[in-house]
């Protein structure tokens, strides 16, 4: 193992440009993956900030009894999804009626007794992570469900138009985050095989007299995959840290867009998501290499090799 | 211990380098190969050294039959033995102590024997004083001292040597013959390739072989040493 680490520390001291830039290049390719990553898990929490419009109205049939009101009243209460909610009577829906009349039109609206074309309703805030989860499902099963637990209720509205919209929406962004991250990934790997391809073909002459004087391809080559290992690696550690830095710094500091209370729900990438990238870019790196310092090889080596793994 | 036989090579560009080359040298022997430029020698020592595949034919070194052996046992192979080059091979990036020290790394020798063995190699070919510098601020001849040191530096039962002792004067051409010499009396089987006369007839008691067009002769002898010609359609090429 020392003489693996003795030349890659020859190999940075005769390639250091070309090393050092190939980690600078390589650390930008997984700061970017790693920040679409963590965009793409916080995605529905950034969404749901523009989500506060949306309101859900759960709209009674005339003359529901208050005791029927009472039970919806703690049936909202009970439920994760409400964050908040009010009964608006038909005389304040009349009233906003006229309000937004008189606004739209120069005559006066004269109907005896208007409020009785109004229909008593619940006005819902809704906690934005719970409702906005799983594209929505949870704010379609509860309007589902509340219409099936109480007859009384005539229908409930939740801006069925506006969340397909933000659906389609979050539904492609995601596939963007997906696109990007699996590019940055290949990029990042094409980087790495391309810094053990320039070195190996800067070094052909000396693993051609290694090989003279009987050095086996194991201690020629893996110098070569442990130095883009260890590029990979560190490249992505360097690449964490700075994404987890910015993290800090944008989830401690409330801004007119994200709220403190958004920012409270913001999450960094989990650690068994964190290992599982790393465990793929260095798996990946390894099989790049291999395959890059495989093409490189002369025919008759190739020839060799096949011959050997094939028995 | 190295035995061709019916040995063919045909480049791609359709150049038949060796015809029908036949040799067995036993262990311990002591052979010069003399030819001409372009006569086989460089590839004949590229084939013994497992650098290139015969077209036809069979090669047999230290037991280890060339032609059909793994990755690994090349590898093993190589270990087994030494070769000098014409164009020196070394690394300008290491001293000519780690340059002689390579083939002990390789066999995995202690730190004590490493230095031990490569004091003693530099002190046979003159370089002792020298064993810190770069081999790139060395003369050719000095050059060709350390490629011949790490040859021998590891006692290798078969030391092949290109052109060994072209970079050298007299003096130092007899001084390296003397350690190839006293390295062949310790069991080393040598095959020594040159164009200098002067080697062969102060050796004379060694077997020469000449090579020319790709077939190999004894010295006195008439005819190539694989007389016996396999039919050149039998060996699957077409020299015609």
């Amino acid at each position: 193992m020392w003489s693996v680490f003795q030349a890659i520390k020859r190999s940075w001291s005769q390639h250091f440009v070309g090393q050092s830039s190939s980690f600078v290049i390589m650390s930008m390719t997984f700061s970017a993956m790693i920040f679409v990553t963590l965009a793409l898990t916080n995605i529905q929490t950034l969404f749901s900030v523009w989500g506060q419009a949306s309101q859900v109205s759960i709209y009674l049939k005339t003359g529901t009894k208050s005791e029927v009101q009472k039970q919806i009243s703690m049936f909202l209460k009970e439920h994760e999804i409400v964050k908040d909610y009010r009964v608006v009577d038909s005389k304040e829906s009349a009233a906003n009626f006229e309000k937004k009349f008189t606004k739209i039109s120069s005559e006066k609206l004269e109907v005896a007794e208007i409020h009785k074309f109004f229909p008593e309703f619940f006005s819902v805030q809704l906690n934005q992570t719970i409702a906005y989860k799983s594209s929505f499902g949870g704010l379609e099963s509860f309007a589902k469900g509340i219409q099936a637990k109480f007859k009384e209720i005539k229908s409930v509205s939740y801006g069925k138009r506006w969340l397909d919209r933000y659906v389609s929406i979050l539904s492609m962004t995601e596939w963007v985050a997906y696109f990007l991250t699996t590019l940055f990934f290949i990029a990042a790997m094409i980087v790495s095989s391309s810094v053990v391809k320039t070195i190996i073909f800067a070094r052909r002459d000396e693993i051609e007299i290694m090989e003279f004087i009987g050095a086996d391809d194991l201690s020629i080559y893996l110098p070569q995959v442990v130095n883009g290992m260890l590029l990979t690696g560190s490249s992505f550690l360097l690449g964490l840290g700075l994404n987890y830095g910015l993290f800090m710094k944008v989830s401690t500091t409330p801004s007119s867009l994200l709220s403190q209370a958004t920012l409270a729900k913001l999450h960094f990438l989990s650690p068994v998501l964190i290992f599982g990238m790393f465990v793929v870019a260095i798996l990946a790196v390894t099989l790049f290499s291999l395959v890059t310092i495989f093409n490189l090889m002369p025919r008759r080596k190739k020839a060799v090799l096949l011959r050997g793994l094939s028995r | 211990m190295v035995s061709l036989s019916h040995v063919y090579k045909t480049y791609v560009s359709g150049q038949h380098v060796l015809k029908n080359l036949q040799l067995e040298v036993a262990n311990g022997e002591f052979v010069f190969l003399m030819g001409p430029s372009g006569a086989g020698k460089t590839t004949l020592f590229k084939i013994m050294t497992g650098f290139e595949k015969v077209s036809s034919g069979h090669v047999k070194i230290n037991d280890y039959d060339l032609s059909s052996l793994s990755s690994r046992n090349m590898a093993y192979f190589r270990r087994s033995i030494g070769v000098v080059f014409q164009d020196f091979k070394l690394l300008y990036d290491r001293s000519v102590f780690e340059n002689v020290a390579l083939p002990l790394y390789i066999l995995k020798k202690n730190k004590w024997e490493v230095i031990e063995s490569v004091d003693r190699i530099l002190r046979k070919v003159g370089l002792s004083k020298k064993s810190d510098e770069n081999p790139a601020h060395l003369s050719g001849g000095e050059k060709q001292r350390v490629a011949i040191a790490r040859a021998l530096v590891h006692d290798p039962m078969l030391l092949i040597a290109d052109e060994p002792t072209g970079n050298l004067d007299w003096r130092l051409s007899n001084e390296i013959m003397e350690l190839f010499s006293q390295a062949n009396s310790k069991g080393t089987t040598m095959i020594i390739a040159t164009h200098d006369q002067g080697v062969v007839e102060r050796n004379k008691s060694k077997r020469l072989f000449q090579i020319e067009a790709g077939q190999i002769f004894e010295s006195g002898g008439q005819q190539p040493c694989g007389q016996f010609f396999k039919p050149l359609k039998e060996a699957g090429l077409n020299i015609l």
